[in-house]
């Protein structure tokens, strides 16, 4: 038999390693939840990244700054905490009263075309219809209610993220070093480039989507409040929160409003509708290509692609990550698409 | 032979598209402007204009920024002052086909390689395709053998003298690589 050579020895230890290493990671809970807990951590201190670098450049202390905005962000949170659960019971107090009539909404119309049930296709269709609309209604709102609950138990790990994007925003520098020793000394070089290249796109793409949505947050609650729709912060939150996604965030945001305002009366729904269509029009062809269009640089068809592929892989929050992973695996072919000839 | 070494080894007197990409352009004031999108060519004197730029100001933006108004560059870009008009923006060109003489086509534009002190075009990188550019290499015409038309590149260089490519070796390893490509 021939004899392995040393680099395919080499490649089979690689190799054995890697595999080791992603069954420890997608296996273990433990390893699992700590590397859940580092990533949530990470994404919070590279959106305050910018403003970090922003205060230093004031003339702050780097630790004293980051102290700062770890405080700023818990104190937001106990803000948020206080004023907005109060006021979101007392909204959600009066949500049963709108699936009820949403439910009666569907119930009136089941008997506008009842007389079609006669044909028992139509029968089937409508009783298939009615079935599903309530079932989803009831999986959201289970899902819902149980997604919170779990968050409450791990209430005691969250706590945990502050501290970590202390860390991360005050020792980036040394962290990142550290981390590069992972690699071989030839190929650092490179690799820093590329990590600073990815950097460079989406830093600047997640501090504008944070900053959009805020502010498409904050026109949605104006106009909700204007029109005098039910339950203006949960709709103007949600649709801030669905804003993130591109091209499909917007509908799946505006919708909520719209149907909530159209138990109240149809014209009120066609004016929500306007307004946040024109909020969208505004945001997405004015505000947005200014910082995030020539940003990323990719055309709206592959976008729209990779959203697809993201959403059906982990649905919402596949959406939320699918530009983001697309934006890093782009930038690393044209690195490479550089730097290797 | 100085050009064909800078063309393989990649000197530093050469820039390429990416040098300048997404590079921040701020106003000698210290007040940042934006980032730079695109770059500006002029085929017909061969050479790099300035920069189109993404202003981050709303109401006056300001579109262009010409080569005589760069004050330094380095990681960002300082300009005494920007201007507007109407310019042959790089990406115009990127990925139109190149024909040769007999109407073949050869490849599409993909960088152009520029001087570093008088930004004049040296040669433009032309991409064969996806795939057969890390197996066969990408080419690399000099800016005196091609003519821009509407709808494609002509090359009419003449195809019995020196040819330019560039295929992938151990971009890793750039000292050795340097090394075998001098000794060869």
């Amino acid at each position: 038999m021939k004899k392995l050579s040393k680099d395919s020895i080499r490649y089979i230890i690689y190799f054995i390693v890697f595999i080791l290493l992603s069954l420890l990671i997608f296996r273990v809970k433990i390893v699992k939840d700590m590397i859940y807990l580092v990533f949530i951590s990470f994404i919070v201190a590279y959106v305050l990244k910018p403003l970090n670098e922003r205060l230093i450049k004031m003339g702050m202390n780097r630790r004293f700054s980051s102290v700062l905005l770890i405080l700023m962000l818990i104190l937001i949170f106990v803000l948020s905490i206080t004023f907005l659960i109060p006021i979101l019971f007392r909204e959600s107090a009066n949500i049963s009263d709108a699936i009820y009539n949403i439910e009666m909404f569907i119930n009136g119309f089941y008997e506008k075309v009842k007389p079609l049930s006669n044909n028992k296709f139509f029968y089937n269709l409508l009783q298939n219809i009615y079935g599903r609309i309530n079932t989803t209604f009831d999986n959201a709102f289970n899902n819902a209610f149980e997604r919170v609950l779990k968050l409450g138990e791990n209430l005691l790990s969250f706590a945990i993220v502050p501290m970590i994007v202390y860390y991360f925003l005050a020792d980036a520098k040394d962290i990142s070093n550290r981390l590069f020793t992972l690699f071989p000394v030839k190929s650092r070089y490179i690799i820093r480039k590329i990590f600073r290249d990815i950097d460079k796109i989406l830093g600047r793409y997640l501090a504008t989507q944070v900053i959009l949505s805020i502010i498409v947050g904050i026109l949605t609650f104006i106009v909700l409040l204007v029109l005098k729709v039910d339950f203006p912060l949960i709709l103007s939150v949600l649709n801030a929160f669905f804003n993130i996604i591109p091209y499909f965030g917007p509908l799946l945001g505006a919708l909520p409003g719209v149907i909530v305002a159209f138990l109240k009366s149809p014209t009120i729904a066609l004016w929500t509708a306007i307004w946040l269509y024109l909020i969208q029009q505004v945001e997405g062809n004015i505000i947005s290509p200014k910082f995030i269009g020539d940003n990323i640089s990719m055309h709206p068809l592959v976008v729209i692609l990779i959203l697809v592929i993201g959403g059906k892989l982990w649905g919402f929050f596949g959406m939320v990550l699918a530009v983001p992973i697309g934006v890093i695996i782009k930038v690393i072919y044209e690195d490479f698409n550089y730097y290797i000839f | 032979m100085s050009l064909l070494y800078a063309l393989i080894i990649g000197v530093d007197k050469m820039y390429r598209k990416k040098d300048f990409l997404f590079m921040k352009v701020s106003s000698i004031k210290g007040k940042s402007i934006g980032f730079i999108k695109d770059i500006i060519v002029d085929f017909n004197i061969g050479a790099v204009l300035g920069f189109s730029i993404t202003s981050y100001m709303i109401f006056q933006p300001c579109v262009y920024i010409l080569k005589n108004n760069i004050l330094s560059y380095n990681d960002s870009m300082i300009v005494t002052s920007c201007s507007k008009g109407k310019f042959l923006h790089f990406t115009d060109i990127a990925y139109m086909n190149i024909i040769d003489l007999q109407g073949n086509i050869i490849g599409m534009i993909e960088d152009i390689i520029f001087d570093e002190k008088t930004f004049l075009i040296n040669g433009v990188v032309v991409s064969t395709g996806y795939i057969t550019n890390f197996l066969y290499g990408k080419k690399v015409f000099l800016i005196k053998d091609i003519i821009i038309g509407r709808e494609c590149i002509l090359y009419h260089g003449n195809k019995d003298k020196l040819i330019f490519s560039n295929t992938p070796g151990n971009a890793l390893n750039k000292e050795k690589n340097n090394e075998e490509i001098i000794q060869g």
